[in-house]
């Protein structure tokens, strides 16, 4: 800022007073620190001098997330000299597509509206009970997630599905959900057909939720996946779709180098039997996002 | 009570209007502080890029700000009626918070601007705001190329 006054065009506006053409490249670049991204991104279409202000590193460095160093670490083909020759619009650029890691279990990217730190971690890496049998659970490849395969329960007694994440998240508030399908669902003629006959003993008792931080953060819920009432006159909504169960909130602060996530969902109760379910995702997203 | 809260400055506009104001508020400018703390203030200070029109407004703003008695809640409502303003007004005050380094007064109306082109398409924004297209039309489409990750 300052009393630069290099005016971006030499045109005044036809009805006297100044046009925005006329404002300062730091005043634009000012006005674009309250835009979001895509909004910069397609203003920069106006004229050279908006063009240039979209690519100003001040405004991008206000975008990112103050760890984006961590993250960009986590980015397997590039090495620490590329960095400091990338511009920091090309860093929010590469760092809001999702970014593999942890085997490609996991998945993280900022949010390209906001530039906050969003993550999804695959069944693949949660500790399932009774994986390895495949009278109970088995692998299915799929489209439907981001990522290839999700985890479909055919059916089990003891439920228990665990997982722990540790990551240098961004000091936000975040919410954990579960993605979870009822019945199997696959592709017939190109429609979408859903498969239910394995889908039971969600209506019996809930499934409780939970997660934990290693700083002493605690939430849980409960709930019943399926309706009692199956053949639906109204329609039972919780069947033949993806739902995320919002299992609660941690807060990361400005002192939490890295934090430790754990979270659950269970239903255990033996006096029943349960199954017909997919299991594919939990996804860490900042709340009111 | 302090002397300097009982110092006044004299700033005169482009139109060699004068105004008399107090300098612990006309310090939130950080080109006229830096004149005061450089002892380089002349009187009355002339600010050849704002005019009198203008500078009542950023005065009018600045003494608001200035006011110790007032919340911020409160500021922020004077903030928020300052702002309705007809849209060239709002960029010739850009212009003069930008000359006289006024951050508060510029983040102020930075926020409006950016909220009145939320979500207008590219023709719409030129239109309204008289913005000339200096692109070639290799330029053009080479810019609405750029960015593609933008738009997914």
């Amino acid at each position: 800022m300052g009393a630069s006054l290099s005016l971006l065009t030499e045109n005044g506006s036809s009805n006297g007073g100044p046009s925005l053409g006329d404002i300062p490249e730091s005043c634009v670049a000012c006005v674009f620190l309250y835009l979001t991204p895509p909004e910069i991104c397609n203003l920069a279409r106006l004229n050279r001098a908006f063009r240039g202000a979209a690519s100003s590193d001040a405004v991008w460095e206000a975008k990112l997330p103050s760890n984006y160093h961590h993250l960009l670490g986590l980015l397997p083909q590039t090495d620490g000299d590329i960095h400091h020759k990338l511009s920091k619009k090309a860093i929010f650029a590469i760092l809001s597509r999702p970014h593999p890691f942890d085997d490609g279990n996991k998945e993280v990217w900022l949010d390209k509206f906001s530039g906050r730190v969003c993550m999804s971690i695959s069944a693949k890496a949660m500790t399932i009970t009774g994986i390895e049998d495949r009278r109970y659970w088995n692998w299915v490849p799929t489209e439907e997630s981001r990522f290839p395969v999700i985890a479909y329960l055919q059916q089990i007694w003891w439920f228990e599905v665990a997982g722990v994440v540790k990551f240098p998240f961004n000091p936000d508030i975040y919410t954990l959900s579960v993605r979870v399908h009822l019945g199997k669902f696959s592709k017939r003629l190109g429609r979408r057909v859903c498969n239910f006959e394995h889908t039971h003993g969600w209506d019996v008792k809930p499934v409780r939720f939970e997660l934990s931080t290693s700083d002493g953060q605690q939430a849980s819920t409960e709930c019943f996946l399926d309706d009692t009432e199956q053949d639906g006159t109204n329609g039972n909504h919780k069947r033949g779709c993806w739902i995320d169960y919002k299992v609660g909130e941690f807060i990361v602060s400005e002192l939490d180098p890295e934090t430790e996530v754990r979270f659950s969902m269970k239903q255990i109760d033996c006096t029943h039997s349960k199954g017909g379910l997919c299991v594919d995702s939990v996804s860490i997203i900042p709340s009111n996002l | 009570m302090s002397s300097s809260e009982e110092r006044k400055l004299i700033l005169k506009s482009s139109d060699n209007e004068e105004f008399v104001v107090k300098e612990s508020s006309a310090v939130q400018c950080l080109t006229i502080k830096n004149l005061v703390e450089d002892r380089c203030v002349s009187d009355p200070i002339p600010l050849a890029n704002v005019d009198s029109k203008i500078l009542a407004l950023v005065i009018e703003f600045m003494e608001k700000h200035a006011e110790t008695t007032l919340s911020n809640s409160e500021k922020k409502e004077f903030d928020v009626e300052f702002v309705k303003k007809p849209f060239d007004d709002l960029l010739e005050l850009i212009l003069a918070a930008n000359y006289l380094d006024f951050r508060e007064l510029m983040d102020v109306l930075c926020n409006t601007c950016a909220k009145q082109m939320e979500n207008w398409s590219v023709e719409e924004v030129r239109e309204k705001f008289n913005i000339q297209n200096d692109y070639t039309v290799e330029e053009e489409k080479a810019a609405r190329a750029e960015n593609p990750w933008a738009f997914e």
